[in-house]
């Protein structure tokens, strides 16, 4: 039974993506990526982290929504201009890279079961995990997010008094 | 049948390459700023099932997914500041009074 619910996310999330890829239409890309992220959380509960697929779509769904208000903004002017000069280049790359990773992953990795919502950490654990053991990266990663914020005000303060 | 880690894998490569398509060939920043998304979705699948699979370090892996999610959102800011930055560009100065429609 897991196995097919398994199937079957995958299959609408690389669908997804793949009409997400090739939509010329910048809102209805948004939307198909935002169904892709949606699967992809499924396939993360499938693989018992259920926790994290809640974050992810948490931290996502408001991604999605500046991202759709930007799409609605460039809509007009998006439809106008589709996939550039070096697609063929791009498809050729892609297919090269996709068949080159499956060969390599089925020959390089040992296929282990991923155990569904078994040997999973509690909430405890993982927040000692994050406010303890791992509060240094975790606090450089929150100094680059920092950064980013006072670069985006620098470049807009710029870009008012200009 | 069981489902395996490869399987995971398998998927991530495709979204992966997906992304990577989307990266080279669409004109739009905000389209490449999407396919860039997908590249975090594989990334995410890769470590949820990398770690899983081995039932020791479930934690590292969910750690490791946060900062993923971090990098993501940054990668948010950078999309607003976009959208922000052409509003500014194109609406009189950004005023939020001047803005009765959402289109270019």
């Amino acid at each position: 039974m897991v196995a097919i619910i398994f199937y079957i996310f995958a299959f609408c999330a690389v669908g997804a993506a793949f009409m997400s890829a090739i939509n010329r239409h910048p809102f209805y890309r948004c939307l198909w990526l935002s169904a892709c992220t949606l699967f992809v959380a499924g396939l993360c509960i499938i693989a018992g982290a259920g926790f994290v697929a809640f974050v992810y779509m948490f931290l996502f769904g408001a991604g999605f929504g500046i991202m759709m208000l930007g799409a609605a903004f460039f809509a007009r002017r998006s439809t106008e201009s589709g996939v550039n000069g070096q697609w063929i280049p791009a498809v050729l790359l892609t297919v090269g890279i996709t068949i080159g990773m499956i060969f390599l992953m089925i020959r390089s990795f040992p296929a282990r079961p991923v155990p569904y919502a078994g040997a999973h950490p509690s909430l405890v654990e993982l927040a000692r995990a994050v406010f303890v053991d791992y509060a240094l990266p975790l606090g450089v990663l929150f100094v680059v997010f920092i950064m980013t914020l006072a670069g985006a005000v620098t470049v807009l303060r710029k870009l008012r008094s200009s | 049948m069981i489902i395996t880690n490869v399987h995971f894998y398998i998927v991530g490569a495709l979204l992966f390459s997906i992304g990577i398509y989307g990266i080279l060939a669409r004109q739009n920043s905000m389209d490449v700023i999407s396919s860039v998304m997908l590249i975090f979705n594989a990334a995410v699948l890769n470590f949820i099932a990398g770690f899983s699979s081995d039932g020791r370090f479930a934690l590292q892996g969910e750690i490791w997914v946060m900062c993923t999610a971090s990098v993501a959102a940054c990668m948010y800011v950078l999309m607003t500041m976009v959208v922000i930055l052409v509003i500014v560009r194109t609406k009189s100065g950004g005023k939020l009074d001047d803005m009765h429609e959402l289109e270019g």
